[in-house]
């Protein structure tokens, strides 16, 4: 059937229509170019013919469409590139927030240029051990103000200790920092997935009723960007009966990776939060009758202390609607590697510690070891401090010998074995020794320099938080021993006598072996030195190493944001207003527009003509 | 296990890490290159890709042959501190961990470079599948349904 004589109006209606609705979209898009997020839009539209062949087939033949339907409106977007951009994303988020971290280090431990040398800018730290050792050495010249020397010299070893505690103290304050900022992103990432949910809600319920909620989707296709620095993500959109032969795009995030774990189905989503961080047994959501935790070897347990623990694990909740209706199996305990994204970053620094990784750790991530967060400069530094505190006190503690080396009782004799064989003087007193001297009468002389608290003596667990000046020094200058050597046929020890304190300088020169299970007792690697050098080489060794991380990091991330950046061009040449493009469709529609008007008054002539001026003739 | 020939490991592991060094400037040079479509920059970078592979490709077989020699066949690079002379345990850890953010360096510019060039073969397989008329509709534009809307059609099940 063709169309009537009159429905060539509504061809020219249709016509108008189209074009109308055309010039609208471009209004649109003109008006959004600064919008962000928008996607540029066009009028989806149809050549419309209405019937169908039928038996009885015009003679005339030549069937014509009856003009354009407009179906709808769609995006101008390149899922490729959506998929390229929120890849190079999550890696740019991952080096942003691993570099934040570092740099926030670098502000306590990177002391290049920093120092009271100006001219050297040989660092705080270093300059600080450099001046102890100036006071050490004016101890070993004139004696006649030796006790204004030994203020000096403790004064000194006081402004080092106070160094140490204050960077601990800061390096405390990153992490606490640091543990905020993943409260702060697991609550931001928590909102994006609410968000979703909520669009995905909408959009489901615009287009079962003929609306493709393309703003809506602009929203969403923002979210899910934003989640990409969080999360590294795959999206993908499936298609959903709704009834009635009507099917719906339903859209599903699941963590990229090995084991992909959904976050958002639908207008199901779930919930992130940081746990315990006891790794709970799989099965036992399913199956309560199970052990509820795994132990490090990944045998079950119901005991809490047993069980194997990562700290700052994220959990994932099980998704649930807006109902409260709950799709139970679907929450999940991230495992130390499953993410990748911010977040992950944001976890390594505040749980990665490198050398010092407890063999839990290194069974969790074979890599640990290589991986330096906080906890690594923490336990570096710790080390640095126990190291000095321990040699330091060994070097100021001793009993008297005489000038052939062996000890001697307060009478000047000396004292012999159980073979009756003299004691020689030995670099480091064991306690077994100390107890022979002590039960044979030897002079104890020095003492304890540094502890571990400013009102004892105790050097037990000496950290760089809590290295102090010890009470004895801090209450007499003297314990400072200048020598343990008495005067040859005397038990005193001579007061010009400066051996000890050559000694101890000696000490800021020689080679420390720096060992992870001084610090972790259950390290990985515990008994091998992971540096040796002296007090000052070590502190520059944990400023290097962060540097050289700090280097890469700057280097990925740059490589990344190059990408990233090209890649939203990219998109934006895609999903982007353009004005030219539109002031040439703004044209082209008005041209549409007028025709179709003319159309019309052109039809309106011809029927004019057929019916008031058709068969007249003689009227 | 010879010492001396341990001491050329490493140091044959450090000539692996200048060959890595120079192999990510040329991926970042190629990722630049593909930027700001220079074509002739992107091929100089190509040669020198490949003439470095090949490097690669002779480090790899002496490698082995090394490995051989001081029997540690199949030994993961990040194994090898467990199987160095003590007197060597600390360069080794420092070279191994040297070579491997080497390496994290190389896949991070390596992946922008193969992003980059696969980004913009997208853009050029685009073009032409718009310039044929025979290849459909234009990639990334959301056809219109060729269907008409559900209410002017009539639902037989009705």
């Amino acid at each position: 059937m063709d169309i009537t004589t009159f429905g060539a109006f509504t061809t020219a209606r249709l016509g108008i229509y189209a074009a109308q609705k055309s010039l609208n979209v471009t209004g649109n898009n003109i008006a959004n170019i600064n919008t962000t997020g928008y996607t540029r839009q066009a009028v989806d539209q149809v050549s419309l013919r209405v019937g169908a062949t039928n038996h009885y087939a015009s003679a005339n033949g030549g069937v014509t469409g009856s003009g354009v339907l407009v179906t709808g409106m769609s995006q101008f977007r390149d899922p490729y590139l959506d998929i390229r951009y929120r890849n190079e994303n999550s890696s740019v988020g991952a080096m942003d927030a691993k570099l934040g971290g570092l740099e926030e280090l670098s502000n306590i431990l990177d002391e290049v240029g920093k120092g009271s040398d100006g001219n050297k800018g040989e660092g705080i730290m270093a300059a600080q051990f450099q001046d102890l050792r100036d006071q050490l050495a004016k101890l070993t010249g004139d004696q006649s103000t030796e006790d204004e020397f030994l203020t000096l010299a403790r004064s000194s070893a006081d402004s080092l200790v106070k160094l140490m505690n204050n960077y601990a103290q800061r390096l405390g304050e990153v992490e606490k920092n640091q543990a905020n900022g993943l409260q702060k992103d697991v609550s931001s990432v928590n909102d994006i997935l609410k968000n979703i949910q909520t669009l995905n809600e909408n959009i489901q319920k615009g287009e079962i009723y003929g609306d493709s909620s393309l703003e809506l989707r602009d929203q969403r296709n923002l979210k899910l960007d934003e989640l990409s620095q969080y999360i590294k993500i795959d999206v993908t959109y499936e298609p959903v009966s709704v009834g009635a032969g009507k099917t719906v795009d339903k859209l599903v995030i699941k963590t990229s990776g090995d084991n992909p774990i959904t976050l958002v189905d639908g207008d199901y989503a779930g919930q992130l939060s940081t746990s315990d961080g006891l790794v709970v047994n799989p099965s036992y959501a399913s199956d309560p009758t199970q052990p509820q935790y795994l132990k490090p070897d990944g045998t079950g347990t119901n005991t809490a202390s047993e069980a194997q623990k990562v700290e700052y694990t994220l959990t994932l909740s099980n998704l649930t609607n807006r109902n409260g209706t709950e799709l139970t199996g679907t929450g999940h305990q991230f495992g130390d590697t499953e993410l990748y994204g911010s977040l992950q970053a944001s976890r390594e620094l505040l749980t990665e510690a490198g050398e010092f990784s407890t063999v839990t750790m290194t069974k969790v991530d074979a890599d640990a070891a290589t991986k330096r967060g906080i906890p690594y400069y923490q336990n570096a530094l710790d080390s640095l401090a126990r190291k000095f505190a321990s040699v330091l006190n060994a070097a100021n503690t001793g009993y008297m010998y005489n000038s052939a080396g062996n000890y001697i009782k307060t009478d000047g004799t000396e004292i012999t074995d159980i073979h009756g064989d003299p004691i020689h003087k030995v670099e480091i007193l064991t306690s077994a020794l100390k107890t022979e001297l002590d039960g044979a009468g030897g002079v104890p002389l020095g003492g304890v320099l540094f502890s571990n608290s400013s009102n004892g003596d105790l050097t037990n667990d000496i950290t760089a938080a809590n290295i102090s000046i010890s009470k004895s020094w801090s209450t007499d200058a003297s314990v400072l021993q200048n020598s343990f050597q008495a005067l040859e046929g005397k038990s005193t020890v001579g007061s010009s006598d400066n051996r000890n304190i050559l000694h101890i300088l000696a000490q800021f020169d020689g080679k420390q072996d720096y060992k992870p299970g001084d610090m972790v007792t259950d390290a990985t690697d515990g008994a091998t030195k992971f540096f040796s050098g002296s007090f000052e080489e070590m502190f520059t060794n944990i400023e290097e190493t962060l540097a050289t991380d700090t280097k890469s990091t700057t280097t990925l991330l740059d490589n990344y944001s190059v990408s990233t950046t090209a890649l939203d061009s990219d998109r934006d040449s895609v999903s982007g207003v353009d004005l030219n493009d539109e002031a040439m469709n703004m044209m082209q529609y008005q041209k549409s527009y007028s025709a179709a008007c003319r159309l019309m008054t052109t039809l309106d002539e011809v029927l004019d003509k057929l019916i008031n001026g058709t068969g007249v003739t003689g009227r | 296990m010879n010492t001396s020939d341990f001491r050329e490991y490493l140091a044959f592991l450090r000539d692996l890490g200048a060959t890595l060094d120079e192999i990510t400037e040329v991926e970042q040079k190629k990722a630049e290159f593909v930027q700001t479509d220079d074509l002739e920059g992107l091929n100089e970078c190509m040669k020198r890709e490949q003439a470095l592979s090949l490097t690669m490709r002779s480090c790899d077989q002496k490698r082995d042959a090394m490995l051989q020699m001081l029997g540690l066949q199949g030994v993961h690079l990040r194994e090898l501190l467990n199987y160095a002379p003590a007197e060597y345990r600390e360069e080794t850890k420092k070279t191994v961990e040297q070579l491997c953010r080497q390496y994290a360096l190389y896949r991070g510019a390596f992946e922008v470079a193969r992003d980059t060039l696969e980004c913009n073969l997208h853009q050029v397989e685009k073009i032409l599948q718009a310039a044929d008329p025979d290849a459909g509709a234009q990639m990334g534009y959301q056809e219109a349904s060729p269907q008409l809307p559900s209410r002017m059609r009539t639902d037989f099940r009705a």
